[in-house]
């Protein structure tokens, strides 16, 4: 029996060894540098993305060693939106942080997690979304595996090589390095390159509202009550992180990511308006106060998500050429806003001319501009009657559903 | 701290058993005991160190009532045994029921108590009917008291200490008792059966393993969305009904049964055998057989401890009939504070009693392969009431699989995934037709009582071919294990 148990310790040794040595000749999240594939077929600078993306992302804020001109955190508004390697963002050192699925209580660890063990940071642009306020102060699922909830990185480099994960994403990349072409989703210093054609085209029709009912949780709908039982925890929570950086000379911008008006149609027509723009004065007010805590770095706050030329952007239909700019789908925007977003943070000269664009957040939430907005909505719900039914049909829906 | 994570697996296991065996050469059993007793201990506390002293208190509690019971006469013995009864279920009633009686006070009167939200310390609900049998077999003279230590190590033995089996006291105490002195006998003797105790303790537990890691837990992911979707659609289509209905029903069996095979194999590794939890339900040719064959130390404790002081079968049929279903409706309760588990309880009890009409009127044997449909099919049934977060989403689910909602209803975030109906088809015949998980290692003794022979012979033996199985099973575990789960029992 004794020599059983060996042989069965030696079997397992043998296969983790073969899975191992595959995983490492290929490499498909870059973090090993053992990459025996020709650069051609898989350039070093990509790699794959996988749902434990939090996993790597702390690891490769820990790797850097050169100081960051800028960090973008946030949720897949960012993580989709500011491309490092954009030519106009390549002549700084920036790293994009933003994690998919995320809300402002898991970036908040990010940004301390950064803060203590990543470089000497200079900025940090960090987007925060109205929807975030509504999901309790818990963490994603691999979130705990990642250094950022405070993991050893040694266990996330294990993971990355002893998963079924990495094992078929590993399989993956050397399918598609064999056939020339990449996966949908991979990323240059953690920015998503989604290809465009992929949302545009294919099985989803995403000019049809019905088709998007993913994007609109039913939690929003589900209940105010729940917005504001969470609300002062989300506002302690944010104000902590943000003394915390302030306090280590960092400066923060926080910005209201682009909205689409399909979306803000939904708020319209689900009643959820008067409550976006009172979150908006309030996290306004909140952002004043913390840029009066002590310590050396600033807090700004701009508001991108009034009614603008690009969040007006229709959708093409499924299956045709066209392509959007702006938007990948109604949710997340595209690097051309992310480029415009830095442009006006930094006080360049945008791609696009866009006056009234980023607006400091604390003008923004002033009564007239609301009263602005309600009146380029109303012009846009005018000129879309039939996505206005659709929205209307999908938010009845989703209240019977609340109910 | 789950059998799956890398932190049992790499750290906590090899401690213990490398503590376990060091201690075995002197062949000291208290030293054995006390050991496995603080690695229990250990155990619970990684989860919550509070609940641990609750867990000790009550331990102590429950010895020293049976200390008195068993030294009292008469009227005194029977209200300290009813005063212990009492303060289990006190327990069990504050953390697990309490929040459900005042939901259901607040809708029935438009009270507005409020909620305790009270935490349920895992695994309440088995060790609470572990000491309540105890107490119960001593105030009945079936049991004594004993030492102290193997007391304890009775209700915290970490293998089974979360959601079973659930051992009688004189299963385990007895191999307690045990440990460490064949050491002292015959050193020689003593290697070959430990040796012999890993082989089979890690072969179970790695079966167990693949069960939870490589099968429950990928099939969950096709199931859980449209339970949790469920209550606020007003309808599912017919191939999500089914995917929900059956992939539920083989992630549940593989999902406890896996868990069970964990905690026979880590028992096994420590010497000490448990009694069998599961033998392949899903070949059950009737709901009575279904019952003798699933989550069978449960039911062994509802028929000895609840069934049979009602009065059984003793008082003529519809007495029994009675008494099957207040068994029935309370074994649905024990597994959770919500009505679901009552009507699923009030089911099965339903099934029961047409079983033994149909046997007591009819008097004929329906065919085999008709007699396994059916029961599988009203089996499949209940586990959708079982699974369902309310009744509404129950209704909702069953109605689709009558196929009256349509073949297909799209519903958002949720995969419609055939493929998965055709391999869980495929697993529940593999599960009625294939030898278990104890019926492979038979010729080892893999739990206490026999172990029936299977129809197909596949028989475990310490080869080269079972190794080299075991070693691809321990790769695949870990590749998976990174995205496991809790253990769906667990939550009861």
């Amino acid at each position: 029996m004794r020599s059983y148990i060996l042989k069965v310790l030696a079997c397992a040794l043998a296969a983790i060894f073969v899975v191992a040595a595959f995983v490492l000749s290929i490499d498909a999240f870059a973090l090993f540098g053992t990459r025996l594939i020709p650069a051609q077929r898989f350039p070093d600078s990509l790699r794959m993305t996988t749902s434990g993306d939090r996993v790597i992302k702390a690891i490769e804020i820990a790797r850097i060693k050169e100081p960051l001109d800028i960090l973008f955190v946030g949720s897949s508004r960012v993580a989709f939106a500011f491309d490092p390697r954009s030519s106009f963002l390549a002549i700084m050192r920036t790293y994009n942080a933003g994690l998919n699925g995320s809300h402002s209580y898991e970036t908040g660890k990010v940004v301390r997690y950064a803060i203590d063990h990543g470089p000497k940071i200079h900025r940090i642009v960090w987007n925060i979304d109205f929807e975030e306020f509504f999901r309790p102060l818990s963490v994603e699922a691999d979130f705990a595996q990642s250094g950022f909830a405070g993991t050893p990185l040694a266990l996330g480099y294990l993971r990355h090589l002893l998963s079924y994960e990495a094992l078929r994403k590993s399989a993956d990349g050397a399918v598609s390095a064999l056939s020339g072409g990449f996966f949908p989703y991979v990323d240059v210093d953690g920015f998503y390159i989604h290809r465009r054609s992929d949302a545009t085209r294919g099985t989803l029709d995403y000019s049809l509202m019905p088709r998007l009912r993913n994007f609109y949780p039913h939690y929003v709908f589900s209940g105010r009550t729940r917005y504001t039982d969470l609300l002062d925890a989300h506002l302690s929570d944010l104000d902590a992180t943000l003394a915390y950086a302030k306090a280590h000379r960092v400066d923060l911008d926080i910005v209201l990511m682009p909205v689409h008006a399909t979306r803000l149609e939904v708020y319209q027509i689900g009643g959820l308006m008067p409550l976006f723009e009172s979150w908006k004065q309030l996290l306004a007010q909140n952002l004043v106060d913390a840029a009066k805590l002590p310590g050396g770095g600033s807090v700004r706050a701009f508001d991108f998500s009034p009614i603008t030329l690009l969040s007006l952007e229709d959708f093409p239909r499924a299956n045709s050429d066209e392509h959007t700019r702006f938007f990948f789908e109604t949710l997340h925007p595209g690097p051309m806003v992310g480029d415009m977003i830095v442009a006006r943070l930094l006080d360049r000269r945008m791609p696009i001319d866009m006056p009234g664009f980023g607006t400091p957040l604390e003008q923004a939430v002033a009564p007239e501009r609301f009263a602005e907005d309600h009146a380029k909505l109303r012009s846009w719900e005018e000129a879309h009657p039939e996505l206005v039914a659709q929205i209307e049909a999908l938010v009845a829906q989703e209240r019977v559903a609340a109910k | 701290m789950l059998f799956t994570s890398p932190v049992f697996l790499f750290g906590f296991l090899p401690v213990v058993l490398l503590g376990f065996h060091v201690l075995r050469h002197f062949g000291r059993n208290i030293l054995l005991v006390l050991w496995l007793l603080a690695a229990s201990m250990l155990f619970y506390a990684w989860w919550s160190p509070y609940f641990l002293v609750l867990l000790i208190a009550s331990m102590l509690a429950n010895y020293y009532v049976g200390y008195a019971i068993q030294r009292a006469e008469g009227p005194t013995r029977k209200m300290l045994f009813i005063a212990g009864i009492c303060g289990n279920l006190a327990l069990l009633v504050y953390f697990k029921y309490a929040d459900f009686f005042i939901d259901t006070l607040n809708n029935v009167t438009r009270a507005e108590l409020p909620l305790l939200h009270v935490i349920l310390p895992l695994g309440i609900s088995f060790f609470t009917f572990q000491k309540i049998a105890y107490l119960a077999d001593i105030h009945a003279h079936h049991a004594r008291t004993r030492r102290l230590a193997d007391f304890a190590l009775f209700v915290f033995f970490f293998p089974q200490l979360i959601a079973g089996p659930i051992v009688h006291h004189s299963e385990v105490m007895p191999q307690f008792r045990l440990l460490g002195r064949e050491e002292a006998h015959d050193r020689q003797k003593s290697r070959v059966l430990a040796w012999e105790n890993s082989a089979v303790g890690l072969t179970i537990f790695l079966m167990g393993l693949v069960k939870k890691v490589v099968i429950a837990d990928q099939i969950a992911r096709y199931v859980w969305p449209i339970y949790a979707v469920a209550s606020h659609e007003p309808a599912v289509g017919f191939v999500l009904a089914w995917q929900a209905a059956l992939g539920y029903t083989v992630q549940l069996y593989f999902d406890f049964s896996g868990y069970s095979d964990m905690a026979i194999g880590l028992a096994r590794l420590f010497c000490i055998r448990l009694p069998a939890n599961f033998n392949s339900p899903y070949a059950a040719l009737s709901i009575v057989d279904f019952w003798r064959r699933w989550h069978m130390t449960l039911s062994r404790f509802l028929r000895d401890y609840v069934y049979i002081p009602l009065g059984g079968n003793r008082n003529g049929p519809a007495r029994r009939y009675v008494n099957l279903m207040a068994t029935m409706i309370l074994g649905g309760f024990w597994h959770g504070a919500g009505w679901t588990f009552v009507v699923w309880g009030t089911l099965h009890g339903i099934y029961l009693l047409i079983a033994h009409a149909w046997e007591a009127v009819a008097r004929v044997r329906l065919p085999a392969p008709l007699a396994w449909i059916i029961t599988l099919f009203a089996v499949i049934a209940g586990w959708v009431i079982f699974r369902a977060p309310d009744l509404h989403s129950a209704a909702v689910i069953l109605a689709g699989l009558t196929g009256a909602q349509g073949l297909h209803h799209p519903i958002a975030n949720v995969v419609e995934a055939p493929v998965l109906i055709l391999i869980s088809l495929a697993l529940l015949a593999a599960c009625a037709i294939l030898p278990n998980t104890q019926q492979i290692t038979r010729a080892y003794r893999p739990v206490l009582g026999p172990v029936a022979a299977p129809n197909i012979s596949l028989q475990w033996s310490p080869a080269m071919r079972f190794a080299a199985l075991g070693g691809v099973a321990a790769i695949a575990v870990m590749l998976l294990s990174w995205e496991t789960s809790e253990f769906l029992y667990f939550q009861f």
